[in-house]
C-alpha cells in the first residue's frame, strides 16, 4: 500500500504525550482524532498506532466495534435524527424518512455536495422535546415533518450566502 | 406580602375562581397582606382545583365558594388551618416517617436541582455537600463503619438488578492488596432515560463524594467515571467539579489534610450499548473492545486491570452522601420493606408531562403516570407503561397500581432497570414496539456469545414477519423457544434480557399478536403492510383536503364528490386519516 | 484556593451560608439549553449590567425535571417565596425582569407550581428538617 505519511498537528501531539504513558488510552486518543478530524483518516490512525505503540487491527478493531467512531468524512452539518423510544413514538421515524426524501441520501451517508449527513441515535436525552434533530451542536425539539424544509433552506441559505 | 395563595387550576386559567378569591381577599381587607397567584401545577391533577398557602405549606382542596369564605376566615384571619379541606395525597404503600403529606415527590438524588449551580462548589458545600465525607474524617469512621452505615440503610444498586451496594462494597474491600478501583458506570444508554446526564450536569459534586466515600470505604485510591462522549455538557461539568474539588482538597492527595487520597479520572465511553454491562465497561477503560466475559470472577474482585473494583452506577453514588450525613436508619424509613429510599424515573412517551421524577419506592405506576404525569396527551387511554429500557417490559394498564419496587417489578416480566419509564397509548401497537427493542438489541449486541447474535436477529426476524402478516401460529411457539434460550444461555444482562419486551408484550397483549397472525390487521395501524385505507363515499364531502396532503398524490377525484385512494401508490402514511374532518377515510 | 482541613470546609460552609440577595436562577440541562435556556441567560446577565443591578445574582442550574415546560426560570427575592417560571420566552423573561425582579411583582401566568418535598428553597428559606 502507498500511503503518505501525515504530519499530526501539534495539539494532536501533545494530547497523545500526555496519555501516552496511561494505560487504555486509546479510546480518548481517537476521540480527540475524531475531533479534530471529523473521522478517524486511515493515515492519522497509522501514526498514532506508532506513536501509543499498539497494532493498527487493534486500532481498527476498537474504531469498527464503537458507533460513534466513524471512517468516512462526515457533511459539514451533521444531522442527527434521535430515533430513542419517546422521539420513536413520537414520530422520529417519519422525520428520518422525510429527512432521507428531501436530501435524497439514505442514514450514514454525505450530500454530494458535502454539506449534510444523516445519522440515527439513539436518545439525546431531550425527551421531553420530542421528536428531535440536532445539527451540529443546535438542538431542534418538538418537531414536524412540515418544519424540515425549512430548517434546511436555512443552512443552505447560510452556505449560499459563504460562498457568494 | 405575608403570604401568597398558589392557586391551580384545571385547563382554563382565567375562570371565576381566581377573581373570587380576589374578590373575597379584598372585602377582608386582606388583599395586601397576602398575595394570589395563578400557577401551572405538576403533582396535582386528580383533584385540582387546589390552592396551596406559602409559607405554611398547606394545600386545600374542594375550592367551593363557600369554601374559600372558610378559608379565608379560619385560615387568614384565625390562622387556624381547615383541617377537614387539606389535600392529603399519602400514598397507600409508601412508609416515609415526617414526610410531608403534601407532596407525591420526594428529592434525595435530585436534592440540589435547581438551587445549586453545578459550576461552582462553594454552592454544592452550601448545601451540606461533601458533609457525608467530612463526617467519616472527623469522626474517624472505620471502612467497615461505613459499610456498616450502607447495611442499615439498605440502598441497592440504582443501574438495574438491585444488588445490595454494601455487599459490593464489603466483597472489595475483603479482598487483599492496596490496588483497588472505584468505578461509576456514566454510560446510560437506555434510549429514553436520561436521569443519570441531569444528575451529572446538575450536581456533579454528588457523584464525586459518593465515589470518594467508596474509595475510603474499600480502600481505594483511584476512581474512573466512564460516561458516555455523546454527554458533552456532563462531560464539561464534571472536568469543572473534579478540579474545582482538587483544589479546596476534596481530591488528591490528603483529602482535608488527612492521611486518605483518593483521585478521580473521566473516560469517555464511545457509543457501545453494551458497555453498561459491568465486565464489558471494564474491558472499555482498559481500551479495547468493549464485550463482556463471563462472571465469576466478579468484578468486585477481579476487575479493573484485574484488580478489585466497585462499579455502581450515578444514582446510586449520588445517594450515597446524603446516607452518610444523614444515616442509614434515616434513609431505611424511606420506602418499602425491601426496596429502601427513593428511585428516579425519566417519565416519557404520551404523558401530558414529561421529565424527570423521583419518588419514594412503593409509589403506585397509577400515581406516577395521572397525578405526577398527569395523565395521557389527548385525553388517549394509556395501554401499557415499559419500565428498563430494551432489557425491560410492558406492563399493562390493569397491572397500574402496583407499588413500584424492584421484586415488584420483576414479578410482572419487566425490570426497574436505570430508570427510564414509557407511557404508552391506545396507539401504540405492541408488536410494532417489541420490534423496536429488538431492533435496538440486535444493534447493540457485541457478537461475542451466539445466543444473543443470532437469538436476537432470530426473534427480530419472526417479529417482521407477524408485522408484515406472513407469519403462522407456530412462530409464537418459536418466539418463546428461542427466549427462553437466550435467557439461559446468553453470556450477559443484554442478551438474557433482549427477549424481555417481546415475552411480556406477548403475555399481556396475546390477543394484538393474535390479530396481526389470523387476521392480519393492525388496529393502530403501525404495522403499515396490514393497514389499508378507504375513503368511505357516503361520508366523504369531497373538499379535497385529503388529496392536497396525501405526500405521493395517491388521492384523486373531483370537488363535492368522493375522493379515491389509488391503493397501489398509497405509501400508507395516514395523513388522510387523520386530517379528514367528517371521520370519511376508514382504516381497515 | 488553598486546600481546606477538615474545620476550614465547615467554615467555609456556614460562611457561605446566608447571602440574601434577589437571585435569577436559569435551568441550564441539556434540555433546557435546547429549548432556549441560553439565549434568556444571556438577556438577564446583559440587562443586569446595562441596569445597574448589582443586588440581583444570575445563577446557572441544572435540569429540574420539568422537560416540558423549559426553558424554566427561579426567582428568589428577599421578601417573596421563590417563583419557578415554565416556558419563559424572550417576551417573558423581559416581564420577569421589569416586573418581578424589579418590582416585585409576580408574573401571574407563567408561574409553575412544583410540590415536591426537597425543592425547600423554592418555598421556604429555612434549610432542610433533621
Amino acid at each position: 500500500m502507498n500511503e503518505e505519511k501525515v504530519k499530526l498537528p501539534d495539539s494532536l501531539l501533545e494530547y497523545i504525550g500526555q496519555w501516552k504513558n496511561k494505560k487504555g488510552n486509546v479510546i480518548m486518543v481517537l476521540h480527540k482524532v475524531q475531533e479534530l478530524y471529523g473521522f478517524i483518516p486511515r493515515a492519522v490512525a497509522m501514526e498514532v498506532s506508532t506513536l501509543i505503540n499498539i497494532p493498527l487491527a487493534k486500532i481498527y478493531g476498537i474504531i469498527t466495534f464503537y458507533h460513534l467512531f466513524k471512517l468516512k468524512k462526515p457533511g459539514k452539518y451533521r444531522i442527527s435524527v434521535c430515533l430513542g423510544t419517546a422521539c420513536y413514538l413520537s414520530g422520529g421515524n417519519d422525520i428520518m424518512a422525510e429527512l432521507e426524501n428531501i436530501l435524497g441520501i439514505g442514514v450514514n451517508h454525505t450530500t454530494d455536495d458535502g454539506i449534510f449527513s444523516i445519522e440515527a441515535v439513539r436518545c439525546l436525552g431531550c425527551c421531553g422535546l420530542a421528536p428531535v434533530l440536532v445539527i451540529n451542536e443546535k438542538v431542534y425539539g418538538k418537531l414536524k415533518k412540515e418544519d424540515l424544509a425549512a430548517i434546511l433552506g436555512r443552512y443552505r441559505n447560510q452556505e449560499a450566502a459563504v460562498k457568494a | 406580602m405575608n403570604r401568597y395563595i398558589f392557586l391551580s387550576e384545571p385547563g382554563n386559567r382565567s375562570s371565576d375562581l381566581f377573581f373570587y378569591i380576589q374578590k373575597a381577599l379584598a372585602e377582608k381587607g386582606l388583599d395586601k397582606k397576602i398575595g394570589l397567584v395563578r400557577t401551572q401545577n405538576v403533582g396535582f391533577y386528580s383533584s385540582m382545583p387546589v390552592m396551596r398557602v406559602i409559607p405554611d405549606d398547606i394545600v386545600y382542596k374542594d375550592l367551593t365558594h363557600e369554601n374559600i369564605n372558610r378559608i379565608i376566615e379560619e385560615h387568614f384571619i384565625h390562622k387556624k388551618p381547615v383541617t377537614q379541606l387539606l389535600h392529603k395525597v399519602a400514598s397507600p404503600y409508601v412508609r416515609l416517617e415526617n414526610r410531608n403529606e403534601y407532596y407525591k415527590q420526594f428529592r434525595i438524588v435530585l436534592r440540589n436541582m435547581g438551587c445549586i449551580d453545578p459550576e461552582n462548589i462553594r454552592d454544592y458545600i452550601k448545601r451540606d455537600g461533601y458533609r457525608g465525607l467530612e463526617k467519616i474524617l472527623k469522626n474517624k469512621m472505620t471502612p467497615d463503619d461505613v459499610i456498616d452505615e450502607l447495611k442499615i440503610s439498605g440502598l441497592r444498586g440504582r443501574g438495574g438488578a438491585g444488588f445490595p451496594t454494601w455487599k459490593k462494597w464489603k466483597l472489595t474491600q475483603e479482598v487483599p492488596g492496596d490496588e483497588k478501583y472505584v468505578i461509576c458506570n456514566a454510560d446510560e444508554g437506555d434510549p429514553g432515560a436520561y436521569m443519570d446526564r441531569s444528575t451529572l450536569e446538575g450536581d456533579p459534586h454528588s457523584i464525586l463524594e459518593g465515589m470518594t466515600i467508596a474509595g475510603f470505604a474499600v480502600g481505594s485510591r483511584q476512581g474512573y467515571i466512564y460516561i458516555r462522549a455523546e454527554y458533552p455538557l456532563a462531560i464539561k461539568r464534571l472536568e469543572i467539579a473534579i478540579s474545582q474539588a482538587r483544589e479546596l482538597g476534596l481530591l488528591g492527595p490528603n483529602i482535608l489534610g488527612t492521611d486518605f487520597s483518593f483521585d478521580i479520572e473521566l473516560r469517555w465511553g464511545a457509543g457501545a450499548f453494551v458497555c453498561g454491562e459491568e465486565t464489558a465497561l471494564i474491558a472499555s477503560i482498559e481500551g479495547n473492545r468493549g464485550m463482556p466475559r463471563p462472571r465469576p470472577p466478579y468484578p468486585s474482585v477481579k476487575g479493573l486491570w484485574d484488580k478489585p473494583s466497585v462499579i455502581n452506577n450515578v444514582e446510586t453514588y449520588a445517594n450515597v452522601p446524603v446516607i452518610l450525613d444523614k444515616g442509614g436508619s434515616w434513609f431505611a424509613k424511606i420506602g418499602t420493606e425491601t426496596s429502601k429510599g427513593t428511585k428516579v424515573f425519566a417519565l416519557t412517551g404520551k404523558t401530558k408531562n414529561s421529565g424527570l421524577i423521583e419518588v419514594p419506592m412503593g409509589m403506585t405506576l397509577r400515581e406516577i403516570i395521572f397525578d405526577i404525569g398527569g395523565g395521557i396527551k389527548d385525553n388517549k387511554k394509556i395501554k401499557a407503561v415499559q419500565t428498563g429500557g430494551p432489557s425491560g417490559g410492558v406492563i399493562p394498564e390493569s397491572y397500574l397500581d402496583t407499588p413500584v419496587s424492584y421484586e415488584s417489578l420483576q414479578k410482572l416480566g419487566s425490570i426497574m432497570g436505570s430508570g427510564g419509564m414509557i407511557v404508552m397509548d391506545e396507539d401504540d401497537c405492541m408488536v410494532d414496539v417489541s420490534k423496536y427493542y429488538l431492533q435496538f438489541a440486535v444493534d447493540e449486541s457485541c457478537g461475542k456469545c451466539s445466543p444473543c447474535r443470532i437469538g436476537g436477529k432470530q426473534l427480530y426476524d419472526l417479529l417482521e414477519k407477524i408485522s408484515k402478516g406472513s407469519a403462522v401460529d407456530q412462530d409464537l411457539d418459536r418466539i418463546k423457544r428461542i427466549g427462553q434460550a437466550m435467557l439461559k444461555a446468553s453470556l450477559c444482562g443484554l442478551g438474557q434480557n433482549t427477549p424481555n419486551p417481546v415475552l411480556s408484550t406477548l403475555k399481556y397483549f396475546p390477543e394484538e399478536y393474535d390479530e396481526h397472525i389470523r387476521m392480519k390487521k393492525c388496529r393502530t395501524g403501525k404495522c403499515k403492510d396490514l393497514v389499508t385505507y378507504l375513503i368511505d363515499p357516503d361520508k366523504c364531502i369531497g373538499c379535497s383536503l385529503c388529496a392536497l396532503r396525501c405526500p405521493v398524490k395517491a388521492i384523486t377525484g373531483e370537488k363535492k364528490k368522493p375522493y379515491f385512494i389509488h391503493q397501489d401508490m398509497c405509501i400508507k402514511c395516514g395523513e388522510c386519516y387523520n386530517v379528514c374532518k367528517f371521520s370519511a377515510v376508514k382504516r381497515d | 484556593m488553598v486546600k481546606l482541613n477538615l474545620n476550614e470546609l465547615e467554615k467555609l460552609r456556614k460562611n457561605t451560608k446566608d447571602e440574601c440577595s434577589t437571585e435569577i436562577i436559569v435551568s441550564m440541562g441539556t434540555c433546557g439549553i435546547a429549548a432556549g435556556g441560553n439565549e434568556v441567560y444571556d438577556y438577564f446577565s446583559k440587562e443586569i449590567v446595562k441596569q445597574g443591578l448589582p443586588d440581583v445574582l444570575l445563577k446557572k442550574t441544572g435540569c429540574l425535571g420539568l422537560c416540558y415546560i423549559e426553558p424554566n426560570v427561579i426567582v428568589k427575592t428577599k421578601d417573596q417565596p421563590a417563583i419557578l417560571y415554565g416556558n419563559v420566552n424572550m417576551e417573558t423573561a423581559i416581564r420577569i425582569l421589569n416586573e418581578h425582579v424589579r418590582n416585585s411583582q409576580i408574573v401571574n401566568d407563567f408561574v409553575v407550581a412544583m410540590p415536591s418535598e426537597d425543592i425547600y428553597c423554592l418555598c421556604k428559606k429555612q434549610p432542610e428538617k433533621r
